[in-house]
């Protein structure tokens, strides 16, 4: 029996942070969030170290949302460690940020993304957008064995 | 005179005593030995063959018949005094003497003349050369040498070890040394002691007989200046073809090279400009759509969730807030489109207009399902450019056709070409609400809108659009219209690849 499947938000903007959660409850998606603020504790969470040390090391983070523009280590940095490292190997990662630039599309797919979602101005698009996504990996999407 | 070799000064006394004919013939030039009064005693077979006439023929005439006409009457003045001083002298060393032939072509000659004292009084050897060759040859190199000296170029002439040969003035104009402080001295002199090896070990190489391309260096002129040179040099052969010298050519390319280099600070500037102008669209684009987010969603959640502690006025106002959000979001991509407009290579290729007007018009039906526009694209709409920075060009246009026929009972919208002038004009034509030509000079600035919004919709930015792409594209754009009465968008493409 695996533990309960959850997200790993990594988000620096409270406000951004507040209306993603938000927009999971509309959509009656009730897995845990974790949220952290920067990517370098983005990637103290999921390595269990520093002072995400004593976390359960059986957590099932079943997606991350990752925004590009961050304090400390940048999105795309965290992408990078992720990929490199075999225990996240294959971590599912969904980039979910405001920039719409070519380039980022392009750095974040060529850094191992599983998924790009641009957030709207538009709240119930954006709604609609966290809904979408939120349905597709938790439920839908079959993660890799362990 | 250079007599043969002459065992000894006896032996050559008894041959000339015994047969002193045998002796002139032997010499290298023309002999012809003359009496005081100009009659010709001797000739040798040099002397039958330069002038033309048999021996006999030629002795007992007077000398002056070998005067070119124009000068025989002066000539037996100069005999004379020549014989009142007689000494052995060489004339026309200048190639200003001239001699003529029996068959009256004349020729430029050296000529030796010499008193010998005999018993009978004194007779005069001439000895005359034909330097019609070395003439040409003269000629031909002071040609060479003017050319080589009205070059701009230096051109230096210098032996294998470096020792130079020859300075033209271009070298002096470029060095600052003249000729004669250079010939004779080692042309290092004329580089930087850091760069010293370098031309030995070309030098070298030449001398090896391999062909060194032309480079690009730094020497240094006399008054300690460093100039920016253009350097060829080339391997100077002797008749057997071994090198035995180098030729080098300098150009002084500093103007050139100071050109090139404010280029590239003025290119560095405009990458460092450009890198800061995406850096500052980046972070309009992240930084300023997140606030945006916060009003909308913080607006929607007071309207659900606080929908109870809020009149209608204050439902009417939230929504307001949440429409504002949006509209700036709006404004906010169409100036990140502008933005990117000038940024980014670009291709310059055939482009079907029709096929991109089709997929916009496709789009615009699926986004207002409700809206029926008549859209008739003409066939043969093909341009030169980017096609996607074109597709952006007619989404703006053909989305404004279709915003301003709102209100007609029928709208349409015409995509056409004509030609003028040779070169095809496009046109997106409507019957729609059109505009004032009054204020037609507004249609293209940034945020220049001549509705208002309750009329209209729209961010102002669409139309700026569209001209700076045509304007990329080399091509021109303006608006026909009048109130009521529809709207026309011409505008041209340049065939050639705008410069990047």
């Amino acid at each position: 029996m695996t533990a309960q499947p959850i997200i790993l938000l990594v988000e620096d903007n409270a406000s951004d942070e507040e209306l993603t959660l938000r927009a999971l409850k509309r959509a009656n998606i009730t897995n845990r969030v974790v949220v952290v603020r920067d990517g370098a504790a983005a990637l103290d969470y999921l390595f269990a170290r520093g002072a995400h040390a004593d976390r359960a090391p059986d957590e099932n983070i079943q997606v991350v949302l990752l925004d590009l523009n961050l304090p400390k280590l940048g999105g795309l940095d965290v992408l990078r460690a992720l990929r490199a490292d075999a225990r996240t190997r294959v971590l599912p990662v969904v980039i979910l940020t405001s920039s719409r630039e070519d380039r980022d599309l392009a750095e974040g797919y060529a850094g191992g993304a599983n998924s790009y979602i641009v957030k709207p101005v538009d709240f119930l698009q954006f709604a609609e957008a966290v809904k979408q996504l939120g349905l597709y990996w938790l439920v839908l999407n079959q993660r890799p064995p362990r | 005179m250079a007599p043969d070799q002459d065992p000894t000064l006896d032996d050559l006394r008894l041959t000339i005593a015994g047969d002193v004919t045998a002796f002139l013939e032997a010499a290298p030039d023309a002999m012809v030995i003359v009496r005081r009064d100009g009659q010709i005693l001797f000739a040798n077979g040099q002397a039958e063959r330069l002038f033309g006439y048999p021996r006999a023929e030629l002795i007992g005439q007077p000398v002056d018949v070998l005067v070119p006409a124009r000068y025989r009457d002066q000539h037996p003045g100069h005999r004379a005094t020549f014989l009142a001083a007689p000494r052995a002298r060489p004339m026309g060393a200048g190639g200003a003497l001239h001699a003529v032939r029996k068959d009256g072509r004349e020729f430029p000659a050296e000529i030796s003349l010499g008193p010998v004292a005999t018993a009978q009084g004194t007779v005069i050897t001439a000895a005359i050369r034909d330097v019609t060759e070395r003439n040409r040859a003269a000629a031909a190199r002071a040609d060479l040498a003017a050319i080589v000296d009205s070059s701009d170029d230096a051109i230096i002439g210098k032996a294998l070890d470096g020792t130079v040969r020859s300075w033209n003035q271009g070298a002096t104009r470029v060095f600052g040394y003249d000729a004669a402080e250079m010939i004779g001295q080692p042309s290092a002199r004329l580089l930087l002691p850091a760069r010293a090896a370098e031309e030995a070990a070309i030098l070298a190489r030449l001398a090896q007989g391999e062909r060194v391309e032309p480079f690009e260096t730094v020497h240094r002129r006399k008054d300690g200046v460093e100039i920016d040179v253009a350097v060829t040099l080339s391997p100077i052969h002797d008749a057997r073809g071994a090198v035995v010298g180098v030729s080098k050519v300098a150009r002084d390319i500093s103007d050139r090279k100071r050109a090139e280099r404010a280029l590239a600070a003025a290119k560095e500037a405009t990458d460092v400009a450009n890198r800061e102008l995406e850096a500052f669209s980046y972070s309009v684009a992240h930084d300023l759509r997140a606030p945006l987010r916060g009003i909308d969603g913080f607006s929607l959640a007071l309207l659900e969730d606080h929908h109870a502690a809020l009149d209608a006025t204050g439902q009417r106002y939230l929504q307001r807030v949440r429409e504002l959000a949006q509209h700036m979001a709006r404004l906010i991509d169409g100036l990140l489109a502008l933005a990117r407009i000038t940024r980014g290579p670009r291709r310059h290729a055939p482009v079907d207009l029709g096929a991109l007007a089709r997929a916009a018009t496709r789009r615009l039906r699926a986004a207002h399902p409700d809206r029926h526009v008549e859209i008739e694209i003409a066939a043969e709409l093909t341009a030169w450019g980017d096609e996607q920075l074109l597709g952006i060009a007619l989404d703006n246009l053909l989305a404004n056709a279709w915003k301003f026929t709102r209100d007609q009972p029928r709208p349409q919208v015409w995509f056409t070409c004509a030609e003028r002038d040779g070169e095809p004009v496009f046109a997106v034509r409507d019957n729609g609400a059109g505009f004032d030509m009054a204020y037609a000079a507004k249609l293209f600035g940034v945020f220049q809108r001549l509705h208002a919004p309750d009329e209209f919709e729209g961010t102002g930015i669409g139309l700026a659009t569209v001209q700076r792409i045509i304007r990329r594209h080399g091509g021109q754009i303006w608006a026909d219209g009048a109130v009521g009465r529809g709207a026309t968008f011409s505008f041209t493409l340049s065939r050639e690849a705008p410069p990047s």
